[in-house]
């Protein structure tokens, strides 16, 4: 895999989990501690820097967009907008050897098996 | 809902190896079948969510979780350490029942949570904990978890 598509990935993930300690307010209900919120915002600072600045600019803009910046294509399907990849990058299907946005919506894509 | 329909038989172990909580969850995520690379991302998401906070509630119970994009469907893994593990939990104490719950940014039953909820209930009850340390097979495991949900 891509090394900027992996960070990438985990760049969401962090996003996901910061998402989630905003908004469930349950979680300390249920049992969990919730004590070094700095550390995660340390762990999303470590990815960002490893990844290319213009990337970060985009995938925030579509973050902030669509609420999710990178989604899986199956079946060259785009699982953020269900609209078919065009057949010539079907070729490079499973691969996820470059960052590729989905041609429709513009989210960052990656093919799952 | 029940649990055991988001359980497979593969996702159980009943003697974890591990001795620290990164190895258990590493031995945990192996439990998913993932392929090297989704393995190797989804451990580290659940390694910086410990650094957000243990998902140890005490009790000697752990469960690590989140969403991931390496993830397709909601998962549950079962684990259970005998000498009990340090996750840095709630009490101190060593855990000795772990679940890993583990879903995709968005899930169409939308279950994440209240799974997360269940299984954070159901462990508050000491008979629950007992009852999961008795089972001596996976079988035995999956009866008790649907005895205890009713």
């Amino acid at each position: 895999m891509h090394r900027q598509l992996e960070l990438l990935i985990m760049l969401h993930d962090i996003d996901l989990m910061i998402k989630e300690i905003e908004e469930v307010k349950d979680l300390e209900e249920m049992g969990f501690k919730i004590e070094h919120r700095e550390e995660v915002k340390k762990a999303r600072n470590e990815i960002v820097s490893e990844l290319d600045p213009e990337l970060v600019r985009e995938y925030d803009i579509i973050f902030k967009r669509f609420g999710r910046a990178v989604v899986p294509v199956n079946k060259s399907i785009c699982y953020g907008c269900f609209m078919r990849q065009p057949t010539q990058l079907l070729t490079r299907a499973g691969k996820n050897d470059s960052v590729r946005k989905c041609e429709h919506c513009g989210r960052f894509i990656y093919w799952i098996s | 809902m029940k649990l055991s329909d988001f359980i497979n038989p593969e996702s159980i172990k009943l003697e974890l190896s591990a001795t620290t909580r990164e190895e258990a969850l590493d031995e945990m995520v192996s439990l998913f079948s993932l392929e090297e690379k989704n393995h190797s991302m989804l451990l580290k998401m659940l390694l910086k969510r410990e650094r957000l906070g243990s998902t140890g509630v005490g009790k000697s119970v752990a469960i690590p979780h989140g969403r991931s994009l390496v993830i397709t469907r909601l998962m549950i893994a079962f684990a259970r350490s005998t000498k009990g593990i340090d996750f840095d939990s709630i009490d101190k104490e060593p855990v000795h029942l772990i679940f890993v719950i583990v879903a995709p940014p968005q899930e169409i039953s939308n279950l994440y949570l209240p799974i997360l909820g269940r299984i954070a209930e159901l462990m508050k009850h000491p008979e629950n904990r007992e009852a999961l340390m008795a089972c001596s097979t996976v079988e035995e495991f999956l009866a008790a978890l649907e005895t205890m949900e009713g």
